[in-house]
């Protein structure tokens, strides 16, 4: 599982899932997201990311999902 | 209305439907599942005619499936859903059930156009309140491209080949969305995979209505198709920007269009990409092609006086 | 040991006596489709369901292959369901029957016997059953309206019992049976409720918080070991029938004792091997030729899947004839009744008796004991046991 962080929202690829389709590449309407040379999806340009979370709806593999980072409370910490 | 932060939000919540399936790279129908499942609020059984969506995500002793679901055959979704829903109200009325359940049927064109249409239009008939949505890739996909009562006029299949004599499927497609449209049931619509706000707001409606709702949803099939994997949700958008397949609804019998496009397409930005549509841009298919531009103009200018009005989703 | 129930004889018709039984098991869903003969089967119940006698939802479906796949949908989402149908119903029922069986659908399938077209005939024969014969459910033939009602009780139990778990088909004759009024012992409603019991799905569809995925694809790595399984329920279903009529018999004094009635069949010398309706043409010509002086006696097995093989070959040993009466033919081959029976008396008995085979009745044609009579002379007259005889028939 990689994961991209920036701010408080951070992406995750599981490449073991993606089959290297592109439809998130081609979906992202930020330019994140490429294929690295192995064929898998990867956030190349994160700080781009708007977290609008269109590449996780359109992954056909559940492959890519996109999370808000918990803030955790200081009893916890 | 669903946006897609609280679309992945039910899906953080309960993952109804998962990755590591082994539908093809590109492929539409999970697009269409995961945003039906995750726009419906309630509970949901499914159920599957046989197609690709089964065979790739059950093979026995694996599941991609965290919600009951449950498949029989090809041909039968609709009558295992009205056997299902009919349980479920007998066994709510008895008090051994109490939840709220919406029940979903998903079936390929080949399952839904042919030889499920039986059983889909006595389903629709009797009223079993369910939610049938026909993952439609205009062909019989699953047994590798063989033509079906949904395959465009033109196209080339492996069973409606071009050749000397042939230039692909020589009739048009059936129109099932109107098909269905004369059961008079309280909900019917037409969706893309490429419009998932569009597509998420009408499962919201459909699993709303208290009696059969049928959903229509263009899904592309890069394999049967011809076209690289990152274009699925692009010609998927290609159709509704041409009016090849306009995104509509008919609530209660009467008819609504959910988008007009600012500038219709012609019809040959959504054919080039494809390769089943490739024998048309050689030069002795001129005809054909304005054959396909008439038969879409004509469609459209039907569907807008069928149109009351017009609400943008 | 229970004391048998107090019962009420109804002039009433095979049909009825099954509608009767579904009313008193009182299913959750019933999807079904007209077919003559079995029709008056569920307009007798829909007018029950109409008069609030019992909580069923019928679903009048758009033909019996969505009654079957209804049927299915239904009993995998946890509930009770039976159905019924004839000949062509059954036909296109068929492909959900084998995977009704395969999902272990404990559904209860009322058959009004009939020929399979064509040409196109709506009488009796047992071409419908036989064509499902191997489809993985358990078969029981009625011979009388009263048989179709007590099957149907005891088939609800059989195929819910959770050793078995398949569906089981109770076969009446079309008209003879279905329309032919007959006194019948109806047992008290409260007895038969509390004999079926409620229904325990193991893994019910829509328990949805323990979600299963029903009806996968299966491949050559798991396939083979599924069908085994189902083997071994409709093997399971032996012992369980067994133990059912037991506790039925204490229920209502009568007995369906093993897997079959031996009429005179203990100091018999010729057997009749016959199924359902004509049994009861062939126990009146017994009668006659035993007063005649001829040693002849009857089995009638109730039980055809799973079938009885050894029980059958030991009913048999020693005998010197035996005559096989098929109502259907597998084209190409022999009466499928017969080939059951060939087939077990070989693997069990040292010395076969001979061992003939008659096809009578297809389509509904008449079968008076003359015929079976002539049967019987056939039999000591030693004729030809490897020819295949048609009974009835205008060559």
């Amino acid at each position: 599982m990689k994961r991209y962080e920036q701010g408080e929202f951070f992406l995750e690829i599981e490449p073991r899932r993606c089959k290297g389709c592109g439809v998130c590449v081609q979906s992202c309407p930020k330019g994140v997201l490429v294929l690295n040379a192995e064929g898998k999806a990867d956030a190349k340009e994160i700080a781009q990311c708007i977290f609008c979370g269109i590449c996780e709806q359109r992954c056909p593999d559940f492959a890519i999902s996109v999370h808000k980072v918990k803030v955790l409370q200081p009893s916890c910490v | 209305m669903p946006n897609t932060k609280e679309l992945a939000h039910r899906e953080e919540l309960h993952k109804r439907f998962t990755g590591a399936h082994a539908l093809c790279a590109g492929c539409g129908a999970p697009i269409c599942v995961r945003t039906i499942l995750n726009a419906i609020e309630e509970p949901v059984v499914v159920i599957n005619a046989t197609g690709c969506l089964e065979v790739a995500t059950t093979r026995y002793p694996t599941t991609a499936w965290n919600i009951p679901w449950i498949h029989v055959a090809f041909e039968n979704a609709a009558a295992v859903a009205s056997g299902v829903e009919t349980a479920y109200r007998v066994l709510r009325r008895r008090g051994k059930i109490s939840q709220e359940i919406r029940f979903v049927a998903f079936g390929g064109d080949g399952g839904t156009y042919d030889i499920g249409l039986q059983a889909l239009s006595g389903a629709l008939e009797r009223g079993h309140r369910f939610i049938y949505v026909c993952y439609d890739n205009e062909a019989y996909m699953n047994t590798g491209n063989q033509r079906s009562g949904a395959t465009p006029f033109a196209a080339q299949t492996s069973t409606a080949p071009v050749g000397e004599k042939s230039f692909g499927k020589p009739q048009r497609r059936k129109d099932l969305t109107e098909i269905v449209a004369a059961h008079h049931i309280p909900y019917v619509a037409q969706a893309s995979i490429s419009d998932w706000y569009d597509l998420a707001r009408k499962a919201r409606k459909a699993a709303a209505v208290d009696g059969p709702a049928f959903l229509n949803v263009l899904s592309t099939c890069p394999r049967g198709w011809g076209h690289p994997t990152d274009q699925s949700v692009k010609i998927a958008r290609l159709a509704v920007e041409t009016c090849y397949w306009p995104l509509y609804e008919i609530i209660e019998g009467r008819w609504v269009l959910n988008y007009i496009p600012e500038e219709k397409l012609p019809i040959t930005e959504w054919l080039r990409p494809q390769k089943r549509f490739a024998h048309l841009f050689e030069p002795q298919n001129r005809e054909l092609l304005r054959q396909i531009q008439q038969q879409v103009d004509e469609e459209w200018e039907k569907l807008l006086r069928k149109c009351e009005r017009y609400e943008a989703l | 040991m229970r004391v048998a129930a107090e019962q009420q004889l109804s002039l009433i018709t095979g049909a009825e006596a099954a509608a009767h039984a579904m009313r008193q098991i009182d299913p959750d869903v019933v999807p079904v489709y007209p077919i003559t003969p079995q029709t008056p089967i569920i307009e007798t119940f829909a007018q029950f369901v109409s008069d609030g006698l019992c909580h069923t939802e019928i679903i009048n479906v758009e033909s019996e292959h969505s009654a079957m796949s209804a049927a299915v949908g239904a009993s995998c989402a946890g509930s009770r369901v039976i159905t019924a149908t004839s000949s062509q119903g059954l036909a296109l029922m068929l492909e959900i029957v084998y995977i009704a069986a395969s999902m272990r659908c404990p559904i209860v399938i009322a058959v009004g016997s009939r020929a399979l077209s064509g040409p196109i005939n709506i009488h009796c024969d047992h071409s419908d059953s036989m064509m499902a014969r191997d489809a993985g459910c358990v078969q029981l033939f009625a011979e009388n309206a009263q048989e179709a009602y007590d099957l149907m009780l005891i088939a609800q139990r059989l195929a819910e019992d959770h050793r078995v778990l398949v569906p089981v088909m109770v076969m009446q004759d079309g008209f003879t049976i279905t329309h032919s009024a007959e006194p019948v012992a109806l047992l008290p409603d409260e007895v038969v409720k509390e004999f079926v019991g409620e229904y325990e799905p193991l893994y019910p569809l829509l328990d949805v918080d323990h979600p299963t995925t029903q009806g996968p694809f299966a491949l050559p790595d798991y396939y083979f070991e599924l069908k085994r399984q189902q083997a071994d329920a409709l093997d399971a279903a032996r012992s369980v029938w067994l133990e059912l009529q037991e506790e039925f018999a204490a229920l209502s004094g009568r007995r369906y004792h093993g897997f079959f009635e031996a009429y005179k069949l203990s100091d018999a010398e010729y057997v009749l091997v016959i199924l359902s309706s004509t049994a009861g043409t062939a126990k009146v010509t017994i009668d006659r030729l035993r007063r005649k002086g001829v040693k002849v006696g009857l089995l009638r097995p109730w039980v055809f899947r799973p079938f009885p093989a050894h029980e059958i070959a030991q009913a048999l040993a020693g005998k010197r004839a035996v005559a096989v009466l098929d109502r259907a033919i597998s084209l190409g081959s022999w009466g499928p009744l017969y080939l059951e029976i060939s087939a077990a008396l070989g693997r069990y008995l040292p010395k076969r008796p001979m061992l003939y085979n008659y096809i009578y009745g297809l389509g509904g044609r008449d079968t008076p004991p003359e015929l079976l009579a002539s049967v019987v002379t056939d039999m000591q007259n030693e004729v030809d046991p490897t020819v295949l005889r048609y009974l009835g028939l205008r060559e």
